[in-house]
């Protein structure tokens, strides 16, 4: 071979390696895009390839991690052009024996320990009408991601002061959890969240007082937490790109304003107060009350979390814990402080009569005390004490009925009380 | 141990190799499987057939058939000549394979050298005991070895034995799975077999995707048939079948539910038992693969089951809101009986299995998860469930989840003893509230469940018999809208 020749198949030779370097790249082909939706626990990706299709079937080799589920995965085109015919995970073998078995400490051959498992590589069969490229979805389940949103609240103003005016610093951060063996990198990030965090998840039922009840006895379910309602889950949006480190926890910011004008608000919630024939005064919740709205710099949804309430603009005093639920823009967020200084409730009922109309009636009472200087806004949920059947007779007081529990709302005005009377006809068994 | 009892044993180890790799008649190999095909359960069994070929002259002779499952069952094999072939005469059966576990390994090599140890600590001698190490942390039964000197030596411990080398294991031992049958040929040439065996690890699943376009009238569905081969074996151009059983649909509902295991009585038996006992293996539906398959170990497969681009799907909505506490059931006359109640009005959807849509075939029950697209293109996961089993022509149901803004109370508002013991009356009053945006047909399913007769004495609204002691009425609510259905029913008994 002259020099020549070397000369021009050089440059030649050279290009065929490009080309077969190129081709093999192409074997295990980066997404296009991908989105990911990350619930608790688990996470859908949701990829874009390019498939050259220069033959009419060809194979889309995809590079998925280890936490994968196989059976989640399908791939296809959004026009439905592409007919896909297999998928196959294939498993890394074994070494053949050599005639050689090495243990481990306990005896147990070290292949036994790394038994053979699904490798990362997938290969997908796909058959198109044409040869040109196209553009294709593949989606898939993989599990080891979750996320959390954790909000940090500060409060200005003198809580216990009724007659100064409160406001609220806000925070509010994801903390997205990528526990898979790679980085992620995702052009849009969507999470699926619960409605509410459920704090009492697996506690035992409570017993009031002393008494001890067997968790299997009817009695029990009296004090046993209801089921929650089954929930809608809720989705939110990422803003911006994001990539996720391997093995880390990744924050992410998606909500801050300062000083949210809040009001205080009372509730007395029939559940923490006992009714009897005389009144046992019992302090109602306090709670810090202000709107999601875009006006005091928030307007988006916000997803259920972990709240850290501190008090002082700088955050002096670390104050409590608390849980948020999901809140829509436009509504109502609701931070609790636990039980207010001087403003106390109390029940009483004045027992079941036999009514003029033949009907067994009960009528209850609910008296508010105001103690503090300013007037005060009162909700209360009262579940009437009647397990079985009742209608309303009278009220004092408008009331709206959701799920037989009334809602009265009221304001009181400075140290003064408030009675709230309401009479139901109970119904009992044909004797 | 002295030299002449080391050639006496030296003598026999080699005799018993001998016997065993040189058998006093011909070893005959079996072809590789040909027209295999796979009957796979739902219950993790398969039923394989594949036919081989013998060559060998007339008369008795070792045949050993390889490329086998390690998971066969031995108890199963089957030989049967194809059609005008003579039969085979199986006189005997081993099932060999030391490669499943370190201890037939180490049983394989009992009697015969190897050598034990790692670095300058390696020992060489006689395999003379097997060890139990798994007993830790005070293993019962240690590895003996026996040296040339005739001293033993033990390991208890197996960090000290760590490396353990096989001299010569190629000759020695089954490296495959393999059946070694001493047989009568009838007829010199090739024949050919029709091999049947029962193995476990090979399993199937119906897997569905249904993602729902924007509007939600119409989805996209793939169904998939999932294949994983764990049978340690493995399979090249298989026909596949793929049978449901009665057995393999107790078991899969089963696992849905965190219920104890319903019992039942089989015919003539005593005493109820466990239903996934009794029911059936008979194959209730089957389908074919209308492809051959290749399966190697520990590979997963998915092949298309059924592809429609645009399902036509209808949105329902159901309220059935009677809950029963621990505590009273199957109490016709109690008169708290049922009077508990949820809220939760659950979307269902509804599509058409038949050819006009797209579809038109059994659908087998498998785990389907529901996508909804978004205006920008996004998909969310709305949730995963279990689709029962749909037949060719009948419609399918898929549970979403709670509806959005939609909501359902139930209260009892009456109950009377019109004949103590005998007739009793109960109402109703079912309330429904729908604050979403959209109008809503809600479906509200009542149970009658006190008793088996029962007359609708009174009722507000149309309704309309759905199924044994169920009834369904309908109301549709706009925007914001709010409606009352009423009830009284009477049970006689």
């Amino acid at each position: 071979m002259d020099r020549r020749t070397i000369s021009h198949a050089l440059p030649a030779a050279l290009l065929i390696c490009i080309a077969i370097g190129l081709f093999a790249a192409e074997d295990t082909r980066a997404p296009l895009r991908r989105d990911v939706l990350i619930g608790q626990g688990s996470a859908v990706f949701s990829e874009e390839y390019l498939v050259n299709f220069t033959r009419l079937e060809d194979t889309l080799y995809l590079d998925l991690p280890l936490e994968a589920d196989p059976g989640s995965l399908f791939v296809g085109d959004s026009r439905g052009t592409i007919q896909w015919i297999e998928t196959r995970w294939t498993a890394s073998r074994p070494p053949a024996f050599d005639g050689v078995l090495e243990l481990n400490e306990f005896g147990i051959p070290r292949a036994e320990l790394a038994p053979p498992r699904g490798a990362l590589q997938v290969e997908c069969t796909l058959r198109a009408d044409s040869t040109r490229p196209r553009t294709l979805y593949a989606i898939y389940q993989a599990s080891n991601l979750s996320w959390r949103a954790r909000y940090d609240m500060s409060i200005r103003g003198d809580i216990s002061n009724q007659l100064e005016p409160l406001s609220l610093d806000l925070e509010a951060r994801y903390y997205l959890s990528n526990g898979l063996a790679r980085a992620i990198s995702a052009t849009r990030v969507y999470l699926r969240g619960p409605e509410r965090l459920n704090s009492e998840a697996g506690s035992a039922p409570a017993g009031p007082g002393f008494l001890l009840l067997d968790t299997e006895s009817p009695l029990a379910d009296r004090w046993r937490p209801g089921r929650p309602p089954p929930e809608v889950p809720q989705r939110y949006t990422l803003s911006d790109p994001v990539t996720l480190a391997a093995g880390e926890v990744t924050a992410v910011r998606f909500a801050s304003a300062r000083r949210i004008p809040t009001d205080r608000v009372y509730v007395m919630n029939s559940e923490d107060i006992p009714i009897g024939s005389a009144p046992i005064w019992k302090p109602l919740t306090q709670i810090l009350s202000f709107r999601n709205t875009a006006r005091v710099g928030l307007g988006l949804p916000l997803p259920a979390g972990v709240a850290w309430i501190s008090t002082g603009g700088s955050r002096t005093a670390f104050r409590e814990e608390a849980l948020l639920n999901h809140t829509s823009a436009g509504e109502a967020i609701r931070v609790n402080l636990g039980p207010a200084t001087g403003v106390l409730g109390a029940r009483r009922s004045y027992g079941r009569v036999e009514a003029a109309s033949g009907f067994t009636e009960e009528t209850i009472e609910l008296k508010i005390q105001n103690n503090a200087n300013s007037a005060i806004h009162v909700e209360i949920d009262e579940r009437p004490p009647a397990p079985l059947a009742w209608d309303m007779v009278r009220s004092s007081h408008t009331y709206e009925m959701q799920d037989r529990l009334l809602h009265y709302e009221l304001d009181i005005k400075p140290r003064s009380e408030s009675i709230i009377s309401y009479t139901i006809r109970v119904s009992e068994p044909a004797k | 141990m002295n030299c002449s009892c080391k050639l006496l044993s030296v003598v026999a180890i080699s005799t018993a190799a001998l016997l065993r790799f040189t058998p006093v008649c011909a070893a005959v190999d079996a072809s590789a499987p040909r027209q295999v095909t796979l009957q796979i359960y739902d219950n993790d069994l398969t039923l394989a057939s594949e036919l081989r070929s013998i060559t060998a002259q007339a008369g008795e002779a070792d045949i050993f058939v390889r490329q086998l499952p390690a998971r066969l069952d031995p108890a199963s094999v089957s030989v049967a000549p194809t059609a005008g072939g003579a039969a085979l005469d199986v006189l005997e059966q081993r099932f060999e394979y030391d490669l499943g576990d370190a201890r037939r390994l180490l049983k394989r090599y009992l009697g015969r050298s190897l050598s034990v140890g790692t670095g300058a600590s390696v020992r060489d001698g006689r395999l003379v005991g097997l060890p139990d190490w798994r007993e830790t942390p005070f293993p019962s039964d240690p590895l003996v070895i026996a040296q040339p000197d005739g001293g033993l030596v033990s390991f208890y411990n197996p960090a000290e034995a760590g490396r353990i080398a096989f001299p010569g294991a190629a000759k020695v031992i089954y490296d495959q799975p393999t059946l070694v049958w001493r047989a009568r040929i009838p007829a010199e040439g090739m024949q050919n077999i029709r091999l049947g065996y029962v193995m476990d690890g090979l399993s199937w699943q119906a897997v569905y995707d249904v993602v729902l376009e924007p509007g939600a009238r119409q989805a996209r569905l793939s169904g998939r048939i999932g294949l994983h081969n764990a049978s340690g074996g493995s399979f090249s151009n298989a026909t596949v079948m793929l049978l449901e059983t009665e057995r393999g649909r107790v078991g899969a509902a089963l696992e849905d539910t965190s219920e104890s295991v319903p019992h039942r009585y089989a015919y003539g038996a005593p005493q109820p038992r466990d239903e996934r006992t009794i029911a059936s293996l008979i194959a209730v539906q089957t389908h074919n693969l209308n492809q051959k398959v290749s399966l190697a170990d520990g590979d997963t497969v998915f092949l298309p089951l059924a592809s429609v681009a645009q399902l036509p799907v209808s949105r329902i909505y159901v309220y059935d809101g009677v809950r029963f506490d621990r505590f009273q059931r199957n109490r016709r006359n109690d008169w708290n009986y049922g009077v508990e109640y949820h809220t939760t009005v659950d979307t269902y959807l509804e599509f058409e299995n038949t050819g006009n849509v797209g579809l038109g075939l059994n659908l087998p029950p498998g785990r389907l998860r529901l996508y909804q697209r978004g205006e920008d293109d996004s998909l969310d996961l709305l949730g995963s469930d279990t689709l029962a089993a749909v037949e060719n022509g009948a419609s399918g149901q898929l549970r979403v989840g709670p509806a959005r803004g939609l909501r359902g109370e139930r209260e009892r508002t009456g109950y009377s003893e019109v004949r103590p013991l005998h007739e009793y009356e109960e109402s109703f009053e079912i309330r429904l509230s729908n604050t979403s945006d959209q109008d809503a047909t809600i479906r509200v399913v009542e149970h009658l469940y006190r008793w088996s007769e029962f007359e609708i004495v009174k009722a507000d609204a149309e309704y309309q018999s759905t199924g044994p002691q169920t009834i369904e009425f309908q109301a549709d609510l706009k925007p914001g809208g709010r409606k009352a259905i009423h009830y009284t029913v009477r049970y006689r008994w």
